[in-house]
């Protein structure tokens, strides 16, 4: 009997319940694309790099302490290592291995491909079983002067079999001569990177040292297991080395794109996880609003012997048919959606090979399962309130969402408003960042249990102006928008999300942006920033760059700066070297204690501490490279310009000893002839030659790139809360025809109503946007007091930004009632008139 | 009922449904300046049809109504259930279109006005009250009432506005909301909105449908002081042979069709002509 009523509301209601299965369905679209993206991202990796590695027996390496990126290796070894292991029993062939920073130019000399897609220089191995890659076009590389390079790159740069290029290394420019065209298995190149290919001594001599490899690979004869043949090349590898089975590494190479793979579905999961909780708001309206309207049925229902379990029983399978149909349609939607996804990474460089997309179980259970829970969760509450409806509410006049605001509602929500304000400014004493985003979780689900009560006063406030503005039709949107506090507030609530995350990230990289501009004019004593956009050792410049520059006339000072990810004490990060004789030159480093000149390859400067963080000279610091521990004494204490270089760095001798790859990431120049400067870096067009203020631009660049993406990535819930907006407003006019229908009779035009319709959504949009700005500011305020940004900077407030945060947030919410507002000028006065 | 003082003036003003004395024509008081010619139709139907639904489905609703409606009189449209008033009253005043024949407001063709200058004629030039839900439950006493002003941008005129709350007795009721007033109060507050506007015409669709006798005698009352008191213009459709008697005409309709009327009716010669009707 309940199901048959169930069924029968679904089908009356399909209009009404449109949008919430739209929230459900772009959620759950969102959520699943990017599970279906990553899920094939890492498979036709973990399938590329299993067949890539599959002839290989074994591999001869050096020990790493820290887990190592895909190519990278700790440390060169004897390349006369692969003489003696292909002596070994079992063994059928061997290779070296060798791997660096190359890359080329195009035909008008620009650099092709770049730190950011990644490049690599390799050498092509000759034991087809250990090479992964194969030729499609042309013949391998022999010679110090031929090259292959990979066909993406070939595609991208306009360059083919026989063409002249000039390869970039950490060693001085050279020519070369394209002679073959690779793939990578059944791609072009794995994800986007530009790779270029010599021959085995060649390779030694650019990427590495000639004699030194990264490692040696062997194939292994028929019937020799790979196991046997780690344990029976164990004992000839030497100390330092050791020896793994080609399944392991594949493991590895796996494990270690997987992670990056990880960390960018992570972070698409985190805005598909912010839309559904946008969505869950306007379900939780939808059905308040639904429930509300049918009263007087369930009063009836009632009346006839339904018991109140029976009725709230009635709406839960609503809302869970609701949620499994709007899941299962949002499950195909994320096909397109991993699609959209993809095109969009390959337009960015980024090539995922056009393999079947992935949907494993758990994508699909899980997708479908937090779109039902999040739909039937966010009907527990109006099912509630449905089964508490008096029989006698049947008999009554029409019977409306007058939700009067409760004294415990007000407690509740002002007393959680505080808590979670306590928490946000409790992280930012603690400098933890994390504490200040529960906070603001917190935060945001505090202030929309207190919504309700600021609804009311809000909405008279906002609409006061309007009344005067725009007259009867403005007094009755004003009047519209505060009749029904919950509604209005859960309404504005969505778009209080969007809104918050949007400002807030506006105001944090405002922060960030300043301070770290502040912070560098500040400490920057040269005229010229020459960079390279290497994150990594990975790639970088030539020190033939600094060194040419360093002896150009009217060049005053050179200081290069490397970089390297390494654990200090046990901590994961970045650590960098400089140019001991010229960085306090270079920068403003206030008092120096100790002598920067005598850090040598085991000194360590840092910057001055107090309190526990005090350091003295002489203490110690671990710094494990991926070659092994180092332990350096602190040599010297710098008392500014920790904001700019960082808060401790060692010389560049430090490197060169633990390192094997020997690339600047910046060089930092001071003359007074920028174009100078210029000229001579004109081979090398992988360095950019940068001012103060263009090396500003371009960080802030960086930063606003992402900024946009995630702004982007937001937009999605700030799409769903408009489409809550005019779903709200749809069903409010559904519910109020009746008195739109004599509005009408007694001679409001249609304009009039569309205005008051949309003065309405105007109002509600405004509140919702103010709330989220608010709360944008204080988290903005918070995060940059806890992750401590330039604390003479502070909260940078963008006004501009903000403003067009709140602009298009308000108009938006005007736009949203477009189609409500038609439908409301459009109602039929007699019907309305007539009632029912 | 609350005992206000107009109530009870009402009160006294009541007549016993039986004793209703045949209203007299009133001499006409003219407050306006401008030389109405006496007895001016204001809203008028010429051969008016109205059919719903096609074929064998079709609804006469009106099948050839030619009716006039003169300025300065109350008016009542009568007939059994069915017969198409609710339907006429809805051409004449503009909220629905005829299937053919001509209906005119004054000077006007309603036919001849898009959605705009029918809203504005109805906003300005006519008023209503419905049976029931006749206000805004958003908007308070007063607001209802100058309503029709509001949307038109205007002040109402001050003087006449006190009298017309005087006239329906509401002063003390007037920043209430419609949820805090009686259905008898609603309804005189729907007739103050008829009225604030000074609309060529009122129509009033069964205004007392939903009341008990002495709420509907009073708001029947107001209606016909609006008539005699201030040249106001009444069409008023209504079942009850009572409320027939406070007006000034009775027109019957029968099947979508007149069916005859009567002058300063009675209830027992409406009674009378709706015992013929029937038969
Ligand atoms: N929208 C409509 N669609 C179809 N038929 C309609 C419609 N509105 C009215 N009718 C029909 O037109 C005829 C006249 O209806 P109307 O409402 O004018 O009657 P009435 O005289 O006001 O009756 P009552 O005294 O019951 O209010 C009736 O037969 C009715 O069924
Ligand atoms: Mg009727």
């Amino acid at each position: 009997m309940i199901a048959t009523l169930t069924l029968r509301q679904l089908a009356a209601n399909k209009r009404r319940l449109l949008a919430t299965a739209f929230a459900v369905i772009l959620g759950v679209a969102f959520l699943s694309g990017t599970l279906i993206l990553t899920d094939t991202i890492r498979g036709t990796f973990d399938s590329l790099l299993a067949k890539a590695d599959a002839g290989t027996a074994a591999q001869i390496r050096a020990t790493s302490p820290l887990d190592r990126g895909y190519g990278d290796s700790s440390r060169p070894i004897d390349a006369g290592l692969v003489d003696t292991v292909r002596r070994v029993d079992g063994v059928a062939e061997a290779t070296v291995q060798v791997s660096g920073y190359a890359q080329i130019l195009d035909g008008e000399g620009k650099a092709v491909g770049s730190a950011q897609t990644g490049v690599l220089g390799q050498n092509w191995v000759t034991v087809p079983a250990l090479n992964p890659f194969t030729l499609d076009a042309g013949r391998a590389p022999t010679g110090p002067g031929e090259i292959a390079i990979d066909r993406r790159s070939a595609r991208l740069a306009g360059l083919g079999v026989g063409d002249h290029t000039t390869v970039l290394s950490a060693g001085e420019p050279r020519p070369a001569t394209i002679v073959g065209i690779t793939r990578f298995g059944s791609v072009d190149t794995p994800g986007g990177l530009s790779v270029v290919l010599f021959d085995d001594a060649t390779a030694q001599a650019v990427l590495n040292q000639p004699g030194q490899v990264d490692s040696v690979a062997v194939t292994a004869r028929p019937g020799v297991s790979h196991d046997d043949l780690v344990a029976r090349l164990a004992p000839l590898v030497g100390p330092g080395n050791e020896v793994i089975t080609g399944a392991a590494l594949t493991t590895e190479h796996q494990d270690d794109i997987g992670r990056d793979i990880s960390q960018f579905g992570l972070f698409l999961t985190m805005f598909a996880l912010i839309s559904l909780f946008v969505g869950a708001f306007i379900i939780s309206n939808t059905f308040s609003i639904i429930v509300s309207q049918r009263t007087r049925e369930m009063a009836l229902l009632r009346a006839v012997g339904a018991s109140g379990r029976q009725v709230r029983r009635a709406v839960m399978a609503e809302a869970a048919v609701t949620g499994v149909v709007a899941s299962a349609v949002g499950l195909v939607a994320g096909v397109a959606v991993a699609k959209g996804l993809r095109a969009l990474l390959s337009v960015l460089g980024v090539d995922i090979p056009l393999g079947t997309l992935r949907i494993t179980p758990f994508t699909a259970v899980g997708s479908v399962a937090v779109g039902v829970t999040i739909t039937v969760a966010s009907a527990v509450l109006p099912a509630r309130r449905a089964s508490r409806v008096a029989p006698l509410a049947a008999l009554r006049e029409v019977a409306q969402d007058r939700s009067a605001v409760s004294r415990a509602r007000m407690l509740l929500g002002g007393g959680l408003t505080m808590a979670a304000m306590a928490v946000v400014l409790g992280g930012r004493q603690a400098a933890s960042a994390a504490t200040v985003g529960i906070g603001a979780f917190a935060l945001l689900i505090a202030v929309s249990v207190l919504g309700p009560v600021l609804a009311r006063p809000v909405a008279a406030g906002l609409g006061a102006p309007v009344y005067r503005l725009r007259g009867m039709p403005g007094a009755i949107a004003r009047r519209n928008a505060m009749r029904n506090p919950k509604r209005t507030a859960r309404t504005a609530s969505s778009l209080m999300i969007g809104v918050a995350l949007v400002s807030f990230l506006a105001l944090f990289a405002a922060s960030v942006k300043s301070s770290g501009e502040g912070a560098f004019r500040d400490d920057f004593q040269g005229t010229v920033v020459v960079d390279s956009g290497a994150i990594d050792a990975s790639s970088g410049l030539s020190p033939a760059v600094a060194t040419g520059l360093a002896a150009r006339p009217g060049v005053r000072t050179v200081t290069e700066q490397r970089i390297a990810a390494v654990e200090t004490d046990g901590s994961a990060g970045f650590l960098n070297a400089y140019d001991t004789a010229t960085v306090a030159t270079m920068f403003d480093l206030g008092t120096v204690e100790g002598d920067l000149s005598r850090l040598g390859a085991d000194g360590i400067a840092v910057e001055a501490g107090t309190g526990p963080d005090a350091v003295r000279l002489g203490d110690t610091r671990t710094v494990t490279f991926p070659s092994g521990a180092v332990t350096f004494t602190v040599r010297a204490i710098y008392h500014h310009g920790a904001d700019t270089i960082g808060n401790r760095f060692v010389g560049l001798p430090a490197f060169e000893t633990n390192l094997p790859d020997r690339l600047d990431s910046r060089v930092y120049v001071d003359t007074d002839d920028v174009g100078a400067v210029s000229r001579a870096l004109a081979g090398y067009p992988t360095a950019k030659v940068l001012t103060t203020d263009g090396f500003i631009d371009q960080q802030n660049g960086d930063l606003d790139a992402v900024l946009t993406l995630m702004y982007a990535l937001l937009g999605l819930g700030v799409v769903i809360a408009l489409l809550g907006i005019a779903n709200t407003l749809a069903l409010s006019i559904h519910e109020r025809r009746r008195e739109l229908g004599l509005l009408r009779a007694v001679g409001m035009s249609r304009a009039q109503v569309r205005s008051s319709v949309r003065w309405e959504s105007a109002i509600i949009a405004v509140f919702g946007t103010g709330l989220g700005l608010g709360i944008g500011v204080v988290l903005a305020w918070a995060m940059i007091g806890a992750v401590g940004i330039g604390a003479s900077a502070g909260l940078v407030v963008p006004v501009g930004p903000l403003l067009i945060v709140a602009g298009v947030a308000s108009l938006a919410g005007v736009a949203a009632a477009v189609l409500p507002s038609r439908r409301a000028a459009r109602i039929d006065i007699l019907a309305a008139v007539a009632g029912a | 009922m609350l005992a206000g003082g107009p109530e009870r003036r009402v009160e006294g003003m009541t007549p016993t449904t039986t004793t209703n004395p045949a209203p007299t024509r009133s001499p006409r008081l003219p407050p306006d300046p401008a030389p109405v010619p006496p007895r001016r139709v204001v809203a008028g139907a010429t051969d008016v049809t109205k059919v719903y639904g096609a074929g064998d489905a079709a609804v006469h609703a009106l099948a050839g109504v030619t009716v006039g409606f003169e300025a300065g009189r109350f008016t009542a449209l009568m007939g059994p259930s069915g017969s198409g008033k609710s339907t006429l009253m809805h051409c004449l005043a503009g909220l629905d279109t005829v299937t053919t024949g001509v209906i005119t407001i004054g000077d006007a063709d309603l036919a001849t006005l898009g959605d705009k200058a029918l809203t504005r004629l109805r906003r300005d030039r006519i008023g209503f009250v419905f049976q029931s839900f006749n206000l805004i439950p958003t908007l308070d006493a007063l607001e209802n009432m100058t309503l029709p002003l509001s949307l038109a941008g205007r002040r109402p005129d001050r003087t006449w506005l006190d009298q017309v709350i005087d006239t329906v007795g509401l002063r003390a009721r007037l920043d209430h909301r419609p949820s805090e007033l009686s259905g008898g109060q609603q309804q005189r507050v729907a007739v103050a909105r008829a009225l604030v506007s000074r609309p060529e015409i009122i129509f009033a669709d069964e205004p007392t449908g939903n009341l008990d006798s002495r709420a509907g005698a009073e708001i029947l009352t107001f209606l016909r002081n609006a008539v005699r008191e201030l040249d106001q213009t009444v069409v008023m459709v209504t079942h009850d042979p009572t409320a027939a008697a406070y007006t000034d005409r009775a027109v019957f309709l029968a099947d979508g069709r007149i069916d005859g009327e009567l002058a300063d009716p009675t209830a027992a010669s409406v009674g009378d002509h709706l015992t013929r009707q029937g038969s």
